[in-house]
């Protein structure tokens, strides 16, 4: 890619105290990509999105949003930046309404038909006092407020948090739009499934340092499924398919891992008589565990990244 | 740098407050000019002289003007009623709750953030929200001296101060306000939490009083009394001949510049954690 890089991080550095937010982070997120910031919870990912925005002050290293020190320029970022925060909040007293007008009026606008749009897209009533909004209508209306004004970068601190799944699906729709037409979404996220169906590339964060930078196709090769089978007759030792190990095995039941796509899997378990099947996700933690043991250890396969 | 957008949302945020506490000082107002028809007939005076010297020095200040003219003996009583403890009070108490929460109550409530996500500088929201401060104090004030010039004229047995009086003791109080929430402004911008902020502009505001009363029963705590914004809140001379104590007002003027300076550099340069 030729365009400079919407994000851009050079060895930022943020502690709290002894203890470390960020630890020479490298970033480098492409114009018009979906960006998933990965990790579990207290790896560093809303310190980050924190300094991009310059809610926190870098104690080493620098970043740069549109190509603008974050520092140095962050009014000119937030103009060009919609931003969900983490833990979203409104004003009890004012109506989602009220408060988009009130949000618009501070960048110099009126409150967009687009605002609406959005609205009636997430199913979100923007008539109704806050107060009397649910977790999931008060991240519907951050939302909105995030997107509703036409800005070249969305950020967003876990975007689907307390969303039923079809509003989360609604969701994901809307950032591909936003994508699609030119726009960068950089997202954070401790759910892997939700990355892996979403990003363009990966970033996964542990402890305050980047770990590894994915495209989506090792992604896909990254997600790990446990499947608990019951045969009809003894269960096979060995399905003879790469990527699935037997964990378990007691005369008719067996546990596999699965890595990656669970096509090759399903047509060799086609071939025996399956009476019962159950699928767990791996947690982040548990992939995490399993594939970066040791924190220090940094996989870099997306070839362009950071 | 103002943006009336955030005055106009703590305006409205700020209503039910601004409603209690302009019918808190207007009734206080309203009772002080009602009752002076039947209060006149006593020998402030010698009530003063039976009184301790420090509560003369307190409720009187350094300039006395029992035993002159009707109009004088009226502005004594509204000085030792009203101006000399419970207009100060409740100025300084509406700034500690006004100024004390403007930033640290965003916080709080997580609204911080979603403020600070718009082109809007550290700076423009502080300063926002202490102009919406100083102009639901003006409101406030403004509504009681009119309430008082008006009743002072309509009810029979009251002198009327001159407007200009009631303006310029009005605007004292205003300017005494101002300064106590720079100060608690700085506390709302150093804790970015609602109670530690309140606490600690509390804590200011007790101490200001108690060193207030300290100097008044003793000289030796002058230099510290010194120190208190109460200290020289001496209006009744304005009351009484109309003397306007520019010091004073150039003073709280000053306080309530240096408290907004420190308050926005404060903001200006700490993490929002």
């Amino acid at each position: 890619m030729t365009a400079k890089p919407v994000i851009m991080t050079g060895r930022l550095t943020k502690r709290y105290g002894r203890r470390v937010g960020v630890a020479g982070l490298d970033l480098a997120v492409e114009p018009g990509e979906i960006y998933g910031f990965l990790g579990p919870n207290g790896a560093g990912k809303t310190t980050t999105i924190r300094v991009l925005l310059d809610f926190l002050r870098p104690d080493e290293g620098q970043a740069w949003v549109l190509g603008l020190d974050t520092r140095r320029h962050s009014l000119e970022i937030r103009r060009r930046v919609g931003y969900l925060a983490g833990e979203v909040a409104f004003w009890p007293h004012l109506t989602g309404r009220r408060t988009l007008a009130y949000l618009g009026s501070l960048r110099g606008g009126r409150l967009a038909g687009r605002a609406q749009e959005l609205a009636d897209t997430l199913e979100l009533d923007l008539d109704r006092p806050i107060r009397a909004y649910s977790r999931g209508m008060k991240q519907k209306l951050g939302l909105v407020a995030a997107l509703y004004h036409d800005r070249e970068l969305a950020i967003l601190d876990e975007p689907t948090l307390g969303l039923d799944p079809l509003a989360q699906q609604v969701v994901y729709r809307l950032l591909r739009q936003e994508r699609d037409r030119g726009r960068t979404v950089f997202f954070s996220s401790h759910n892997l499934p939700e990355v892996q169906r979403l990003c363009d590339r990966v970033a996964i964060l542990r402890r305050g340092r980047l770990v590894a930078v994915h495209g989506v196709a090792e992604l896909a090769a990254l997600r790990v499924r446990r499947f608990e089978v019951a045969f009809a007759g003894s269960a096979p030792a060995d399905l003879g398919v790469p990527g699935v190990e037997t964990v378990a095995l007691e005369n008719s039941r067996a546990t596999y891992l699965v890595h990656g796509d669970v096509g090759p899997f399903v047509r060799a378990l086609a071939a025996h008589p399956v009476q019962d099947l159950a699928s767990h996700e791996f947690s982040l933690e548990e992939v995490f565990l399993r594939y970066y043991r040791d924190g220090s250890e940094q996989r870099e396969t997306a070839g362009d990244a950071a | 740098m103002i943006r009336l957008g955030i005055v106009r949302h703590a305006l409205v945020a700020g209503r039910l407050g601004l409603i209690f506490w302009t019918l808190g000082l207007t009734a206080m107002v309203v009772m002080l000019v009602v009752l002076w028809p039947t209060y006149k007939e006593f020998d402030l005076e010698a009530l003063l002289a039976q009184t301790p010297e420090a509560f003369q020095a307190f409720f009187v200040g350094r300039y006395a003007a029992i035993g002159q003219d009707e109009l004088a003996r009226y502005a004594q009583y509204l000085y030792m009623e009203w101006l000399a403890f419970a207009l100060p009070l409740a100025v300084t108490l509406y700034a500690l709750f006004a100024c004390g929460g403007a930033i640290a109550r965003e916080a709080d409530q997580g609204t911080l953030d979603l403020l600070l996500a718009q082109p809007v500088s550290r700076a423009s929201v502080a300063l926002s929200k202490y102009v919406g401060f100083l102009a639901g104090l003006g409101l406030v004030l403004g509504l009681t001296a009119v309430i008082q010039l008006g009743l002072e004229r309509a009810v029979d047995g009251v002198p009327a101060l001159p407007a200009g009086r009631v303006l310029g003791f009005t605007v004292l109080a205003w300017l005494l306000g101002a300064a106590f929430g720079g100060l608690a402004l700085v506390t709302s911008a150093l804790w970015l939490d609602g109670r530690r902020a309140l606490g600690a502009a509390g804590g200011l505001l007790f101490l200001m009083w108690l060193a207030r009363v300290a100097g008044v029963i003793s000289e030796q705590a002058e230099p510290v009394a010194s120190v208190s914004l109460f200290y020289h809140w001496e209006v009744l001379e304005l009351l009484v001949e109309g003397t306007v104590p520019w010091a004073l007002a150039a003073g709280y003027g000053a306080t309530a510049l240096a408290g907004v300076v420190v308050a926005l550099w404060v903001f200006g340069r700490r993490d929002l954690v």
